[in-house]
């Protein structure tokens, strides 16, 4: 079984705000490519042949009403939904080019490159030291100081170092809703992805919290290319650089947010983000 | 909470209905204290103005609580900011009204004074045109929004054909100030057209999501 190579992204300090795009500005290359992608619990056909692209450092965010499959479609770019008992994906799903449903992806590897963050914010019952250190030790990190250094960049990154490193060695339970979820955050980045999947990760926080998690996902869009799935409407249109509406497990409408949000193309679309149904 | 923010915003639209109503019903006072030189009639059509901006006020209130409250989008977004918009447009056609209205004692005393016939059309024309926009807006009628754009070029085609008559007359001082005046009233129709103008632009952008203002097609 040969070992699939997939896009490597180097750590780099956070970047200053990007200026405004130009008008005439070169399209930025599509990192993730879904062609006719299907995906089917047993026989029920939880999405129906979707296409679309997600270009590098943008923030693209999933909405639609429950069960309309955008959590599905998330969990397959990073192939967790083949742990679902009778899942299985059909069509062409690439990231940098790479077929990751391929015979001899290596699934770790896929995992590394595409982070997730979860609805709940779920840290491990360990110190928030080790929280941030489990992935790169997994990868083989054993340098006291590299680790060092790698817990206060992600934890930097994350937005939450000043808030965490004088307890860095004090178990992350104790922490607010908040900041496990950036902890979480921080956790995902220490293994170097090129994608993070967010699966509604501010709906069990409160207004501030919310925030801060959306403060830095604008922010972390610079070195990751992110993908949310957001049941908050205004969310949506506050972090992302495009949306995705989908419906009854079709993609409806695909294009720029503030498109999507003023004047959208779709009337399924015009109605579900008006609050008329869903 | 979708119902009620749908009824509110249907409250809202029964507002802005009642005003443009009211400045309907200002310039249409206005047109006929100037075409009958009736200084009673003008001095009510200032006075009526103050209701008019009181509506304005309340409208844009409305408008901005349920922005504030809402966050509308999409479709509701286009029509409550261009509600905000029109909301503008209409008090400043009564203002041209009230202004129009102010003529009328200066002409009245001269006694020989007669509305020429251009400026009834143009009087005319602007009344036409804006119960059109008026429809326009109400009904959310694209194409008779389209027709009003075309029709401000009449007002405008007669507003400069009276202001050309006017300055030939002007070396005579009873003449100035009466033609001066001829020239204030046409000018104020001439700015009723302008923000039909701009309302039938914003009800393209409402029912569309075009911004055609600044273009000279549709």
């Amino acid at each position: 079984m040969t070992t699939a190579t997939l896009p490597d992204l180097a750590p780099s300090p956070m970047p200053a705000p990007a200026a405004l795009p130009q008008a005439d500005a070169a399209p930025r290359p599509a990192l993730i490519e879904a062609k006719n992608v299907s995906v089917f619990y047993g026989a029920f056909e939880a999405i129906k042949s979707v296409s679309l692209d997600v270009s590098t450092n943008e923030v693209v965010a999933f909405i639609g009403p429950s069960g309309c499959g955008k959590s599905t479609f998330l969990r397959s770019i990073n192939r967790i939904n083949d742990m679902v008992r009778g899942c299985r994906v059909t069509g062409e799903l690439k990231i940098g080019g790479q077929d990751i449903y391929a015979s001899g992806v290596d699934l770790v590897t896929l995992r590394r490159q595409v982070g997730m963050v979860f609805q709940k914010p779920n840290p491990f019952p360990t110190s928030i030291y080790a929280n941030v250190t489990y992935g790169p030790r997994l990868q083989g990190v054993k340098k006291r100081q590299e680790l060092d250094a790698i817990v206060e960049d992600c934890l930097r990154k994350a937005a939450i170092w000043d808030e965490a490193k004088d307890r860095l060695h004090t178990s992350a339970l104790g922490m607010s809703g908040g900041q496990q979820q950036r902890l979480c955050i921080a956790r995902a980045l220490a293994t170097r992805p090129s994608v993070l999947l967010m699966d509604e990760p501010c709906s069990a926080l409160d207004p501030i919290a919310t925030a801060k998690i959306e403060d830095l996902i604008v922010g972390l869009k610079k070195l990751v290319t992110i993908i949310v799935v957001t049941h908050n409407m205004h969310q949506a249109a506050r972090v992302s650089d495009r949306t995705a509406f989908f419906y009854l497990g079709k993609l409806i409408e695909y294009d720029e947010t503030s498109t999507m949000f003023t004047n959208p193309n779709q009337k399924q679309t015009e109605e579900y983000i008006t609050g008329r149904f869903g | 909470m979708a119902i009620k923010f749908t009824d509110l915003l249907e409250s809202l639209r029964g507002r802005v209905a009642r005003m443009t109503a009211l400045v309907q019903q200002i310039v249409d006072q206005s047109v006929e204290a100037i075409v009958n030189l009736d200084v009673n009639l003008a001095n009510d059509t200032v006075q009526f103005d103050n209701r008019i901006d009181e509506e304005e006020v309340f409208v844009e209130k409305q408008a901005i609580d349920l922005l504030a409250r809402y966050q509308p989008a999409a479709c509701d977004l286009r029509l409550i900011t261009t509600i905000i918009k029109v909301n503008g447009d209409f008090e400043r056609i009564a203002d041209c009204a009230v202004n129009i209205a102010q003529r009328v004692p200066l002409l009245a005393s001269m006694g020989d004074y007669l509305v020429s016939t251009d400026l009834r059309l143009m009087a005319n024309t602007a009344v036409a045109t804006l119960r059109d926009t008026v429809n326009a807006f109400n009904l959310s009628d694209l194409s008779l929004a389209e027709q009003v754009l075309k029709a401000d070029d009449v007002l405008d085609a007669l507003y400069h054909q009276i202001i050309t008559e006017s300055l030939s007359s002007l070396e005579s001082e009873h003449r100035a100030n009466r033609d001066l005046s001829t020239i204030m009233v046409a000018k104020n129709i001439e700015r009723i057209g302008d923000h039909c103008t701009n309302i039938a632009e914003d009800i393209v952008y409402v029912q569309s999501g075009r911004i055609i203002r600044h273009l000279h097609a549709v």
